[in-house]
This record gives C-alpha cells, sequence and structure tokens, in this order.
C-alpha cells in the first residue's frame, strides 16, 4: 500500500472519533501487522481523544481535521482542532506519576511515535515508522 | 464486561474495549458492582482487545478504590498488544499482571499468608 494521503473533517464527537479511528485502520492498516494496528489506533485515540476533551472542550459543535499521508511505511499524521493549542511539555518520568489516573497520553505517543511537534495554532503532527512498531 | 466471585475477590472480566469513549461509564459499572464484603480485585484482560490512556485511567483509579478498602488488586491474562501498553506505562508496577487468572489467584492468597 503505497502513497496514501487523506483530509478527513469530523465532528468533535467520541462515537464519531471512534468510528473515524477504526475506519482509517480498515482502510489503510489492514494488512499492517496486529501490533502495528495497535499502535496506530493508541496514538490515534491519544490524540483525538485529546483535541476533543482539550482542544475542542468536549463541544460537538466544533471540529476536528485529521490529515495523513502514508508512503507504506512512514505514517504522518496531522490533527488540528479549534482550541488553542499547547506546547509539548518536557514531560516528568512516568514513574514521577505512575499513581495518577491521567496524564499518559502524550507518553504513550511519544513511546510509539518517531516525532510529534505542535504548535500554538492547534496543530499536532506526529510522524511513525511503522517498520520499527 | 461480566462479573464473577471467588470468596471476598471481586473478579471483573472486561472484554472489548475500554477507552476515551466509555471509560467513564465502565468505571462506574465496575464501582457500583463493588459490594461492602469484596476486599479484593483482579482484572481479568483476557477479552479485552483494546485500552487506551483512559482505560488504565480506570485501572488506576480502581487500584485506589481497593487499596481504600484494605484489599489488594491484580491483573491477568492480557493480550500480547495490551501487555505492551500496560509494560510500557508501568502499570504493571502498581498492580500486578499475571499471566493467568490462577497465577492472580495464587499470588492474593500468597498476600494474605504473608500478611
Amino acid at each position: 500500500m503505497n502513497g496514501k494521503s487523506g483530509k478527513i473533517t469530523l465532528k468533535s464527537d467520541k462515537t464519531v472519533i471512534e468510528s473515524t479511528i477504526l475506519k482509517f485502520l480498515t482502510d489503510y492498516l489492514s494488512e499492517e501487522r496486529k501490533s502495528c494496528q495497535f499502535k496506530i489506533r493508541l496514538i490515534l485515540s491519544e490524540l483525538l481523544a485529546n483535541s476533543h476533551f482539550h482542544g475542542n472542550q468536549g463541544d460537538s459543535e466544533k471540529n476536528v481535521v485529521f490529515e495523513f499521508r502514508f508512503d507504506g511505511r512512514i505514517l504522518y499524521l496531522d490533527i488540528r482542532d479549534e482550541g488553542l493549542g499547547f506546547s509539548i511539555r518536557n514531560d516528568k518520568e512516568m514513574l514521577s506519576f505512575i499513581e495518577e489516573e491521567f496524564g499518559r497520553g502524550l507518553l504513550i505517543i511519544r513511546e510509539i511515535a518517531e516525532e510529534i511537534t505542535a504548535n500554538e495554532a492547534g496543530l499536532i503532527s506526529v510522524k511513525v515508522d511503522l517498520s520499527k512498531l | 464486561m461480566t462479573f464473577s466471585r471467588d470468596g471476598k475477590t471481586l473478579i471483573v472480566h472486561l472484554e472489548g474495549t475500554i477507552n476515551y469513549s466509555n471509560s467513564a461509564e465502565v468505571k462506574a459499572e465496575i464501582r457500583n458492582e463493588i459490594r461492602e464484603h469484596d476486599r479484593d480485585l483482579i482484572l481479568d484482560l483476557k477479552n479485552l482487545e483494546f485500552a487506551d490512556s483512559s482505560g488504565i485511567g480506570v485501572m488506576i483509579s480502581l487500584l485506589k478504590t481497593i487499596t481504600a478498602k484494605g484489599g489488594f488488586i491484580k491483573m491477568c491474562s492480557p493480550n500480547d498488544e495490551l501487555s505492551f501498553v500496560l509494560k510500557m506505562t508501568k502499570v504493571d508496577l502498581i498492580i500486578p499482571l499475571f499471566e493467568t487468572l490462577g497465577d492472580a489467584k495464587k499470588n492474593l492468597a500468597a498476600d494474605y499468608l504473608g500478611a
């Protein structure tokens, strides 16, 4: 599967987000290993949930824009919401908040992705090398 | 999700997906099932296909609930992908993870023998 790309604008709604993630996996990554699909699903869940709950404050009147490019090995993901954006903080060590209920999403993305960047306009870009998953 | 009991241990047989879209409901359902006489908790992950950080948050929340009751919590039988997430986020350091439900029960019994 080479040279796939697309742009999806979706309503900031939990059900819509979930169905979009599952459709993306089916449409573009169905030939990938199970572990690879799991990790991409994980990254997308963390990114889109972050946009929905934090960027868009759970407001289903707002949108999330999800762009992707996939060359068969590297997957580039750009997620934009209608929030104020955020800076990728220099995370504390995992052990320092191991007993907290929240705060693992970004760490999960960092662990799986090659790169993650964010700008103040609410755009988060992630690069994943599927050959390393 | 289904529940079973073994003495004072509530066993939660999780299924499907626990993520941002349903974690609040899953947490509420489990908490609602915990009775006064339930001391310990085992999370059986055998049929849990997927969990994200919100799903892990549910597990941490249950750890706090059970610890407050003076009990122990264990997890068992994750698939390979879920095992990766639990270990990567180091949840297995605070909620012991076992390959089988039998192993989790044995460890729980050992906790009380050693106490």
